[in-house]
């Protein structure tokens, strides 16, 4: 009896506590009239409360808009400070919907299951082909006169956008485009300790060479970190969708092919103007020549083909990688959380790379015109089309633009004789990432994180002649990105700044045609194209591993070459020709 | 009464067959399930011409599922018997509540355990035995693909061993105790109780698993595979259903990834007659 009336007590509990779990999650964050409950508003503190005159920012009153963008840190456009400001002005607030895994994977099943955005993120120009082809986004020319300072601001980019759309309309647009400023394209490659560095008397590494006896050496002397966790020389994110990729990517670091213009199978030749099959490339097969040069030294982290980000960053974290390969976007945060441990003299800064072959040369980028990684469109599930292009057209005027990259006058920036200056406030917020992304700001060069990247903003200079976002100048770009500890670093490396290397090795070509010359990826040799890929995917790490590389590498070219992979070629090169002739019409 | 069943049948298990079609179409993301061109047997001649992607994916299928499903039948039957016989009684229910736990642990968490005690450089394992000096280096377990298949296999076995027991010792509490009765006034001792009243006992039941069991052996658990797949193990690793996933949402290939998809289908069916057919043959009885 005793017995059970124990066991009714403990279903009853079990019962209510289900319940409540229920309800809560139904609940969600805020209660049904969409306002933050008590608590909520507690922590988020009067600014975030209220816009800037002080007026409650309410979701209710608001046209809210699902997107999708990459990592968003904010549940909300509202919980960024120009988000509200944009709430205010013209009554709409974009929710954000996480998602952690690959975005084009998830974009395609959206198409598919029919449950895409209002306003849709389409990473890459296959995703966004299929969007277009299955008739799903709104033509802006169909909005033309609610788009006047649009189309007047990307005027010179309109054109190569209606390419990707290949049916002449204009059915999507990219951030952050145009982009002019070589400082923010630095493409260093690697980040490393800075106190190893040190130890060896700050040495400028450049060449894959330099890299290999600097890491040997390093392995031996740095065994562990800190807290006792054994180092690893290089280390990278071998388990993302992305982390094989990483390990092409050093081909494109001379003068001969450009940065941020070539695939995993193909890149473009500024020489010839013509693409070429990566893998025929002499560059191509000393990139992997050098990672698996590494793990044959036994500096490149074993763990890496089964590590991602978060495991790397970890690593970055507690300083147990002596250097990263390519994600150094993590190093501000990694470097925080260093300093928090008690080891500031550990942070990471960013360092260039080049093949052996390539000593010596320039490192050539291409001027961004198209950046197919971010762009977006909107679809036949908007329910205010015309509302949401007002704001859109605003976002594109010189007000829009300042807003969207540099903030709200008095908060993020003061006049003072006319000239914009940064407040203080505004250089705490570069040195932490938490803090940029809740302000809603792009911030300084390589700001991965900007929640309200579905607007198009340029990397250009405003009406006042400097860059929209400060952040982008040199005075302030290291004055505020940079903590004590990598200023030190870059002095003794004998820089003046931290791109200096880059702005004196780096330059810029305008190959932007390029960009806009993709194979549909479901026609016969976009599909031919997806297997090659597929081909490098399975082989890149074997090859790194394997005892006898010039086995391996040929045993993959084996594999690669059954397939045709010069009809792929040819075809880019046939489009880059068509597209050519009708970009040259546009313009006329 | 049967109405209920039938119309959920049809509705979320034969109806959908319906997107079958897309293997036959060039279907476009986004567009009609029906409203591609038919193009015939197109995708199917594909993928046989692809065969060197068909032998290593359907080597590997079949060798981590039935094996798999072999060793989890037999261990679990044998934990089954071992824990009846078990006179401490408490101490078989911890072990029967411990064997069991794993099948609720998700495939997230399970790596998570396997990546802290095995990564070859951080993982617990590999780090005392390079400590102790029995090892210059961590083995690469997650790595490697010599260990790929062996991994799955214990994985599997560890996750399914305790449900699959409870399933045995639910047969075995369903011998009738004058069979047991009338062994031992026989002269039977336990390993005779064992051998001549349990095990054939428990035949049926194993019959009846392995014929279920037979027709999902060419599904693998899309999960597990997803996340111990990585770029150097990936040749013993790859199973269908990852090709399949790979070709749909990862290329957008979706005629290719369904035409695979049938095909799978219509192999698990036969499989599942021919396995049925052998038990018949061998223990009398059958599913149909």
């Amino acid at each position: 009896m005793k017995r059970g009336k124990v066991k009714q007590i403990l279903a009853l509990t079990l019962t209510v506590a289900l319940l409540g779990a229920l309800a809560g999650g139904c609940a969600g964050k805020n209660d049904e009239s969409g306002q933050p409950d008590a608590k909520e508003a507690e922590t988020m503190g009067e600014a975030q409360a209220s816009g800037e005159n002080g007026e409650a920012v309410s979701e209710k009153d608001l046209y809210m808009i699902d997107v999708m963008p990459n990592s968003p840190a904010q549940d909300s456009s509202l919980d960024t400070a120009v988000g509200r400001e944009l709430a205010e002005r013209f009554g709409i607030g974009f929710h954000y919907i996480e998602y952690n895994g690959d975005m084009q994977e998830k974009q395609a099943a959206m198409l598919a299951g029919g449950d895409y955005n209002e306003i849709q993120c389409m990473e890459k120009t296959a995703i966004s082909d299929q969007y277009i082809k299955a008739g799903v986004l709104l033509d802006l020319d169909d909005y033309k006169d609610l788009l006047p300072d649009f189309y007047e601001r990307f005027k010179d980019i309109i054109p190569y956008w209606r390419l990707l759309s290949r049916d002449g309309g204009l059915h999507l647009w990219q951030a952050p485009v145009p982009n002019d400023y070589l400082s923010t394209m630095s493409h260093y490659n690697i980040a490393v300790r800075t106190d190893v560095l040190e130890y060896y008397g700050w040495p400028n590494l450049v060449t894959a060479s330099d890299w290999i006896e600097f890491l040997k050496k390093a392995v031996k002397d740095f065994p562990e970190t800190y807290d006792g966790t054994p180092t690893v020389g290089l280390t990278l994110p071998g388990a993302e969708s992305y982390g094989m990729n990483l390990l092409a990517a050093p081909n494109e670091e001379g003068d001969t092919y450009a940065v941020d213009i070539g695939g995993v199978n193909w890149v473009y030749n500024l020489k010839t103007e013509q693409f070429e099959d990566a893998w025929h490339t002499a560059e191509r097969k000393e990139c992997l020549k050098f990672f698996h040069d590494l793990y044959q030294e036994g500096v490149l982290d074993p763990e890496m083909f089964t590590d991602t980000i978060d495991m790397t960053v970890e690593k970055m974290s507690n300083g147990s990688a002596i250097a990263v390969w390519y994600v150094k976007w993590n190093s501000k945060d990694a470097n925080q959380k260093l300093a928090a441990a008690g080891h500031p003299e550990m942070s990471y800064i960013e360092q260039p790379f080049q093949l052996d072959s390539q000593e010596g040369q320039k490192f050539v980028a291409a001027a961004l015109y198209t950046y197919p990684h971010n762009q977006w469109g909107v679809t036949d599930k908007c329910k205010d089309p015309e509302k949401f292009f007002q704001l859109l057209n605003w976002c594109c005027t010189e007000e829009g633009q300042l807003l969207l990259q540099n903030g709200i006058e008095g908060v993020h920036y003061e006049m003072q004789n006319g000239e914009r200056v940064p407040t203080e406030f505004y250089g705490e917020m570069i040195r932490d990432v938490a803090l940029l992304g809740s302000e809603g700001l792009p911030g300084g060069p390589g700001s991965e994180l900007y929640p309200l990247k579905l607007f198009p903003y340029c990397v250009t200079t405003s009406e006042d002649g400097r860059p929209y976002n400060l952040g982008l100048e040199q005075e302030y770009a290291d004055k505020f990105a940079l903590s004590d500890r990598e200023k030190e670093a870059f002095q003794g490396l004998g820089w003046n700044s931290s791109q200096q290397w880059w702005m004196d090795h780096g330059k810029l070509v305008d190959v932007t045609i390029v960009s806009s010359c993709e194979l549909d990826r479901t026609s016969d040799l976009g599909k031919i194209e997806e297997k090659l890929n597929e081909v490098y995917q399975k082989y890149a790490g074997q090859i790194v591993i394997a005892d006898d590389f010039e086995k391996a590498f040929a045993d993959m070219m084996a594999e690669y070459e059954k397939l045709d992979y010069q009809s792929v070629i040819d075809a880019r090169n046939t489009l880059l020709k068509e597209n050519k002739e009708e970009l040259a019409e546009a313009m006329k | 009464m049967l109405a209920p069943a039938i119309i959920c049948s049809l509705l979320f298990s034969y109806i959908p067959l319906s997107a079958w079609y897309v293997a036959f179409s060039e279907y476009h993301l986004g567009g009609s399930l029906f409203g591609g061109e038919f193009v015939g047997l197109k995708y199917f001649y594909k993928i046989f011409q692809d065969s060197s992607d068909l032998g290593y994916l359907v080597q590997n299928t079949l060798v981590i599922n039935g094996v798999s499903l072999a060793v989890v039948l037999v261990a679990a039957m044998a934990l089954a018997i071992l824990l009846q016989e078990c006179r401490w009684k408490k101490g078989a229910k911890l072990v029967q509540t411990v064997s069991f736990f794993p099948y609720f642990i998700s495939w997230v968490v399970a790596y998570a355990l396997v990546w802290a005690l095995l990564a070859v450089k951080s993982g617990s394992i590999n780090q005392f035995l390079v400590n102790a000096g029995i090892l210059k280096q961590g083995i690469n377990v997650l790595g490697e693909a010599k260990y790929s298949w062996r991994l799955m296999i214990l994985l599997n076995v560890w996750k399914s061993i305790g449900y699959n027991t409870v399933i045995f010792l639910s047969t075995i509490a369903g011998i009738p105790s004058d069979q047991y009765e009338a062994a031992r006034i026989d002269g039977a001792g336990r390993f005779q109780l064992i051998r001549y009243v349990t095990l054939p006992n428990l035949l049926p039941t194993l019959s009846v698993l392995l014929v279920m069991n037979a027709g999902w052996i060419l599904n693998s658990n899309l999960e597990q595979f997803f996340i111990f797949y990585n770029a150097t193990n990936w040749s013993r690793m790859e199973v269908l259903d990852m090709y399949i996933y790979k070709f749909g949402l990862k290329m957008l290939d979706f005629p290719y990834a369904t035409a695979m998809s049938v095909i799978k289908s219509f192999v698990s069916i036969l499989l599942l007659v021919a396995v049925n057919k052998v038990v018949k043959r061998i223990n009398k009885q059958s599913m149909f």
